[in-house]
This record gives structure tokens, C-alpha cells and sequence, in this order.
């Protein structure tokens, strides 16, 4: 298992005492190459549980491990690309690709080289040079892909990486990550609160509902794979197949939502 | 963004200057060809409110209302302006004066800088650096540099160093505070983003947080040059034989006014340079703050 989650808990201190639980008894385990979407409605906690894998906040109770090593902080073997692109707009487009290699001290001519190839794998071949504010709400995003993955990392964390950008853009941006993850055929945890998102990137589904926040849902899923294979892309969202799907799965996000509010 | 926009004082002082607000970016080659931007009616409107003062004073003078030796005319001014570059007042040249006054200012500007960004980022990431530095800078920063100059002579002695002290005392509350608020602005998730990428606290701070509060750090010290060149008159009265202020100072001895006028008008002169300096710092450095 690339990424094993065992009984995790996450619990914050509120301002009025006493602290919120937030995500409960949570198990998980991702296999190398896997694409899982956590899949879930606002405050369900699968940011938080994204956070806690990045080792931003610790748990507090249970253990994350990634391979063999247990998470303990953060790390290069997890690189992270959040909703908000989080670039350093004092650096080009480049430099932001190469930052992870500068604080690891690697030759100025390699980390150009490596940042233009990360650039390349996301569609920007020479946008290198280009001021972040130069660049396009999509294009920022790859940028924040290619920096993750200039890294390395054994498994790529997206926190609603497409959220913030309009729903042309980000249909796009649905394909290049399925691109990049054919290509790198890297592991990774993408959350979405998008129905269709879901179902056309993950190899694997996880819905997480309720507060506390639990999996009431945990499920491959093949309707992606199918667009790839049979070149359909992103036709088959409109395909009856999808839409039956998409309902069935609404149906789980909000029957978990009520029955952890009736219990 | 989060981190605090630039506070617009130069566009209130300095109504004269027009500098894209926007900047332009490093090495760009769209400079070529682009046609000056027009003077904005502001512009004309401050040039005409400036060239009735200097008539209306020109007009005081000249008519004989107010006698020589209270408002110099205009021409005597810059007549006498003229004679303190080449010949000098009180065994110095208006170069020389200027020289020793710009030298305190920016030996108090670098201790300042020195010593009030790492108190700032202290003030900004720590619960315990806030704890130790913020009374001491929130006492300090209401005290007119008057009431503790007696104090600082007493302890540095009348020499240089008391006068670069004063100065630096006055400048050093706005740039904490400033590289405080800085580096409490700082986007959570670039700190995230780095730490994933595997950066040292050392590196969070060189690499992340400086450059995030720099913009903040700029604003600061053109607030900190202002409130040091203020200063300066009270820093110089005492035991200067060099200096601006010490030169308006001892004109108003021989109630020699249009020596008094000249400075006043030399003072405001580099103030406005030096404002211009730091604009011009921040296009450089900062350019890139409120794009994106």
C-alpha cells in the first residue's frame, strides 16, 4: 500500500472550549498509481483529512503512514496543489517550479532543466519566463502541478485544485490531470465537492458525510478509464451510464448526511 | 491577497509626480513605443496652486507689507540659496551640511532596519516575540523624539552617535510595526506549499516570509524616512557643527531668514527625493504586489 490511514481521528479546539471532532475512526489504504477522489459535501472534513495525510495538522489520534514511514509532518514524499494556486508572485513562473529543488540545494542549470520539463508535462513549454500575474487563473494551476511534481512526490495531494476556476477551464484541467496521471503514473488523493469530477477522474471513490465525518462510500469506478479507452473523454458526462451513476451517488452523499444528522 | 497594500501617502504628498500605479515589469520590452502618459489634471491643478503661493509671496514681499526680515522675497531666497553652495554658511557648503545631515539619517535608517525587521517578524510569527517586543515598541511609539532627546545625550554624550540615536528611535516603531503586520499577512497556504516541499523554518522565513512582508517592510520605511527627516532639526540643535538643521538653527541666531527659508525649502527638497527613492525601490523590488 502506498498510503494507509488507520483509525484516524481529528479534533480541533473550539473558541467556546472543548474541542470539535471532525473526522472519526477513519481508514484508508491506496494502492501505488491509484486515483482516489474524496468526494463529499462542505464541512464534511475530507480537506482536513487531506491536511492531516500533508502532515499539516497532526492527528490526533490514529496513524498515517505513507510506504513504510509514518507521517509525522510534512514531507517531500507528499507534494500538495491547493484550490488557492499559493504561488510566490515574486518568483516567474519557473522559479515557482524549481522552489522545491532550490531549498534542497540542487545546481541552478539542473533546476532549470527539471522546471522546464514539469512545465512541458503541463502544457506551459516555454511559459517559463512569464510573471505570475501574467498567467491565467488554468494556468496557474499548472504551474502549482508543476511545482508539485518537479518534487517528485511519491503521492500528488490536490485539495479542490479546480475549484476556483470557471467551468470551461476546468474541464480542460479534469483532462490534463488525467494526462499527467497516465503519464507520471503517480498515486493521488484528489478531493472534489464536483459530482462529475468525481466520477470522470477517480479510479476509486470515497465519500465522506456527516459530522463527525466518516467513509459512507468507498468504491472503483470505471466511467473515467472507459472515456480514456474508447477516446470518448469528456463526452461520456453527458452519456446515460454517467448520469445514472452521478444520481446514485448523490443519492449516498446526502442519505449520509441525514442519517448521521437523525442518529 | 493578504498581505497589507501599500499605504498611498506619496499619492497625497506628492500630487506632482505621476508614476504609473502599476509599475512596470523587469525588462519589459513594452516599454519601447508606448506613448507618455497625459498630465492628469491634478497635476495642473497642484502646479497652479504652487505658483500662487510663490506669487502671492513674491507679492508680500515686493509691496513692502511684510518687512525683509520676516519673509525674505522669493528671488533673495534663492539669491542666498545659491551663495550657501558655493560659499558656504557657518564654515560649511550646502553639500556638506546636506552630507552630514543624509548620513545620520541613513546610518539611522540601516540600524533601524537592522534591528526593527527581525523585532517586526518576531512581533508577526511568534506569541512570545509579541510579548516581549510589542510594549516596548507601543511605548515607543507615542513618545515625541524631543521628550527623549535630553535623555539620549545624558546617556551617548553629544557626539554622532546621540543624533543617529534620536533619529533611529523615531524611525524604529514604524518599521516593526510594519514587518509585523507583514508577516502576520502571510498567506498560510505559500508556508503550506513550501513545507511540503520540504522547507527548513530557516528557509519558511528566508524564502517565504521575508518576501511576502517585503512590500509591507517598503511601506514602513518610507513612513520611518519621513519621521527621521523630521527629526533631524531636533537631532542637529544640539552641539552640530554640520547639518541642515543645524544650519536653519543657527541662521535664526543672526536672524538671517532667508538662510532659514533656504532650508526649510532644501529640507522639503531631499524629503521629496528621498520618497521618490523608496517608489522607485518598490517598483524594483515589489513590483509584483497587488497583481495577483
Amino acid at each position: 500500500m502506498k498510503l494507509t490511514i488507520f483509525r484516524l481521528d481529528v479534533r480541533f479546539p473550539v473558541p467556546q472550549g472543548g474541542e470539535a471532532t471532525i473526522l472519526k475512526d477513519i481508514d484508508l489504504a491506496v494502492g501505488a498509481g491509484e486515483l482516489v477522489v474524496l468526494l463529499g459535501a462542505s464541512g464534511c472534513g475530507k480537506s482536513t483529512l487531506l491536511n492531516a495525510v500533508a502532515g499539516f495538522n497532526p492527528p490526533t489520534g490514529g496513524e498515517i503512514w505513507v510506504d513504510r514511514r509514518r507521517v509525522e509532518g510534512p514531507g517531500i514524499d507528499r507534494g500538495v496543489v491547493l484550490q488557492t494556486d499559493a504561488l510566490y508572485p515574486w518568483l516567474n513562473a519557473r522559479d515557482n517550479v524549481a522552489f522545491g529543488l532550490r531549498l534542497r540545494g540542487v545546481s541552478r542549470r539542473e533546476r532549470e532543466l527539471r522546471a522546464e520539463e514539469a512545465l512541458a508535462l503541463v502544457g506551459l513549454d516555454g511559459k517559463g519566463d512569464h510573471a505570475v500575474w501574467q498567467l491565467s487563473g488554468g494556468m496557474r494551476q499548472r504551474v502549482s502541478l508543476a511545482r508539485a511534481l518537479v518534487a517528485d512526490p511519491e503521492i500528488l495531494l490536490m485539495d479542490e485544485p479546480l475549484g476556483a476556476l470557471d467551468a470551461l477551464t476546468r474541464e480542460q484541467m479534469q483532462d490534463l490531470v488525467l494526462n499527467v496521471w497516465k503519464r507520471t503514473g503517480k498515486t493521488i488523493l484528489f478531493v472534489t465537492h464536483s459530482l462529475d469530477e468525481a466520477l470522470y477522474l477517480g479510479t476509486r471513490i470515497v465519500v465522506l458525510a456527516g459530522r463527525p465525518g466518516r467513509i459512507v462510500l468507498d468504491e472503483a469506478s470505471t466511467l473515467g478509464r472507459r472515456a480514456l479507452d474508447e477516446g470518448l473523454g469528456g463526452r461520456i458526462k453527458s452519456s446515460a451510464d454517467f448520469a445514472e451513476a452521478r444520481e446514485k451517488l448523490r443519492g449516498i452523499i446526502f442519505a449520509g448526511g441525514e442519517t448521521r444528522a437523525a442518529a | 491577497m493578504s498581505h497589507s497594500t501599500p499605504i498611498p501617502v506619496a499619492d497625497i504628498a506628492l500630487p506632482l509626480v505621476i508614476l504609473p500605479s502599476e509599475g512596470v515589469p523587469r525588462g519589459a520590452d513594452e516599454r519601447v513605443g508606448r506613448p507618455l502618459p497625459a498630465v492628469p489634471a491634478r497635476v495642473w491643478i497642484s502646479a497652479a496652486t504652487i505658483t500662487g503661493l510663490v506669487a502671492l509671496w513674491w507679492a508680500a514681499s515686493a509691496s513692502g507689507t511684510v518687512p525683509a526680515l520676516f519673509l525674505p522675497s522669493p528671488q533673495s531666497v534663492v539669491a542666498r540659496l545659491g551663495r550657501i553652495a558655493t560659499e558656504g554658511f557657518v564654515d560649511a557648503t550646502l553639500a556638506q551640511h546636506l552630507a552630514a545631515s543624509l548620513f545620520r539619517v541613513f546610518a539611522a535608517l540601516a540600524a533601524a532596519l537592522v534591528i526593527g525587521v527581525p523585532a517586526g517578524l518576531a512581533i508577526g510569527l511568534s506569541t512570545v516575540g509579541r510579548g516581549i517586543f510589542d510594549p516596548i515598541v507601543e511605548f515607543l511609539r507615542p513618545i515625541p523624539p524631543l521628550a527623549y532627546l535630553p535623555l539620549v545625550i545624558i546617556w551617548a554624550g553629544i557626539g554622532e552617535t546621540a543624533k543617529v540615536l534620536v533619529i533611529g528611535l523615531a524611525m524604529l516603531p514604524p518599521i516593526v510595526i510594519s514587518t509585523a503586520a507583514g508577516a502576520r499577512g502571510v498567506d498560510r497556504s505559500r508556508v503550506n506549499v513550501a513545507r511540503a516541499l520540504g522547507a527548513t523554518p530557516l528557509q519558511l522565513l528566508r524564502f517565504v516570509v521575508l518576501p511576502s512582508a517585503l512590500p509591507s517592510i517598503l511601506t514602513g520605511t518610507r513612513i520611518a524616512l519621513g519621521a527621521g527627516w523630521s527629526t533631524l532639526v531636533a537631532a542637529e540643535l544640539v552641539a552640530a557643527t554640520r547639518g541642515v538643521g543645524f544650519m536653519i538653527q543657527s541662521a535664526a541666531n543672526f536672524l538671517a531668514t532667508d538662510v532659514v527659508v533656504a532650508g526649510i525649502l532644501v529640507i522639503a527638497g531631499v524629503a521629496f527625493v528621498l520618497e521618490l527613492l523608496v517608489r522607485f525601490a518598490e517598483r524594483l523590488l515589489v513590483g509584483w504586489a497587488g497583481r495577483s
